[in-house]
């Protein structure tokens, strides 16, 4: 039979224990606190993140409310466990807050959201593939705690290594001089080091669920910013007309949508085309019309 | 000093230039005394080298010592003394007093639980 817990009663090794259980002071003294598990695909992030809050929260931890995948999923959920009284939270999928995209009005609030998330006492576990795709804020800022870097996975059990926040700082910092970022893992000695069990195959399956859900939202986002599909409202800004006239003319010109994602329909870019040139047909016809009245 | 035309434009403090003295004198009576150890079993060496290098240490911090020491009169004649015990005993004296001033105090850095991210991250202030 798999083993999913050691002798003590933890799915993973006493030390970490240990650390976490001064992530946990720190929030009861209303300081923020954030864990960020790193590593590479399929080595375990989600695993040990759901091991760590289960452990935080001090019970198995609700997977609907207190995982989120990507950062509005994130936004809300946070909301969600503040007025549940929940103690942690996940976020999962974390790649899309990254340096790149850091100057977005999405990130600039997510940044927002983490400077004065202490306020609802909650620890937030960040999963991410890599530390430094990380905002340098949150190190300057000194929001994250604790970094788990998960590596070497196999079917029964995984690997962590734990680095402070000050260790932190010299990862993010080897790693925007190394070639190969996983060396800086190499070079910075870890605080502590351990393993980890695979969750209960019960728990795993509803993980599973959860997050194939959440990775197929996420492809689904993708295609639609790569394909540049538009909103109704997008159109509507785009050719300086009402809700309504938008909803009519698609109508009329039985112009259906591309694609359908969470009840909001998305058209290609040359029906913006169709619909500007509808509009400048009606335009010079209402001209006309004034001129002959002139006349 | 800065001295230009020596091309030595990085001072070093007149402070660290006595440290590394003291040191030295600290470290020459160490090697007296380690001299006078392996001989001792078969000769028997008289105590020049050993009352001369604890003397001299003696008074590379002579000052200090009117200062800060107590008893510095019984020292200044135990420092001249060529009795071995007596110069090892003064030399332990002028070693505690080193340490006492933070002058070869080395242990000085907090141990704290390394294990512990918190512990560490609250010893280097962050």
């Amino acid at each position: 039979m798999k083993r999913t817990h050691y002798d003590h009663g933890l799915p993973f090794t006493k030390k970490l224990a240990e650390n976490l259980d001064d992530q946990k002071d720190r929030i009861k003294t209303n300081k923020a606190s954030m864990i960020v598990i790193d590593g590479q695909v399929g080595e375990g992030k989600t695993t040990l993140a759901i091991e760590v809050a289960d452990y935080i929260q001090g019970s198995p931890i609700d997977l609907k409310d207190q995982l989120a995948l990507g950062g509005g999923d994130f936004t809300k959920k946070l909301k969600l466990c503040f007025a549940k009284k929940h103690v942690v939270l996940i976020y999962d999928e974390a790649g899309d807050f990254n340096k790149r995209g850091s100057l977005t009005k999405f990130n600039a609030m997510i940044n927002r959201v983490f400077e004065t998330f202490r306020a609802f006492n909650i620890i937030v576990i960040l999963c991410l593939p890599s530390l430094q795709s990380l905002d340098n804020t949150l190190f300057d800022k000194g929001i994250l705690r604790l970094t788990l870097h998960v590596h070497g996975r196999s079917m029964t059990t995984g690997h962590y290594k734990g680095y402070s926040l000050y260790r932190s700082n010299y990862i993010q910092h080897r790693m925007s001089k190394s070639v190969v970022k996983q060396q800086a893992y190499g070079m910075v000695r870890p605080n502590f080091y351990g393993h980890f069990l695979d969750l209960p195959k019960d728990r795993a399956k509803e993980l599973d669920r959860i997050s194939t859900k959440g990775k197929i939202d996420i492809l689904e986002e993708g295609e639609i910013l790569y394909h540049g599909f538009l909103t109704k409202r997008d159109m509507m800004l785009r050719v300086d007309r009402s809700m309504t006239w938008v909803h009519e003319k698609l109508k009329d010109l039985l112009i259906t949508p591309k694609k359908i994602f969470k009840n909001r329909h998305y058209y290609t870019e040359d029906v913006v085309e169709r619909l500007a040139a509808v509009a400048v047909t009606e335009k010079n016809k209402e001209k006309n019309t004034q001129t002959n009245e002139g006349k | 000093m800065v001295d230009f035309n020596a091309e030595a434009t990085v001072s070093s403090s007149a402070i660290d230039i006595l440290r590394i003295l003291i040191l030295q004198r600290r470290n020459d009576v160490i090697d007296s005394i380690e001299s006078y150890k392996k001989i001792e079993k078969h000769t028997d060496p008289d105590t020049t080298i050993v009352m001369s290098r604890v003397f001299s240490l003696f008074l590379e911090i002579q000052a200090m010592l009117k200062r800060k020491y107590k008893e510095y009169d019984e020292l200044e004649k135990d420092a001249k003394s060529d009795d071995y015990e007596t110069l090892l005993k003064t030399f332990l004296i002028l070693n505690e007093f080193l340490d006492n001033n933070r002058l070869t105090r080395i242990d000085t850095r907090n141990v704290y639980d390394s294990t512990r991210t918190s512990s560490e991250d609250s010893e280097k202030g962050l």
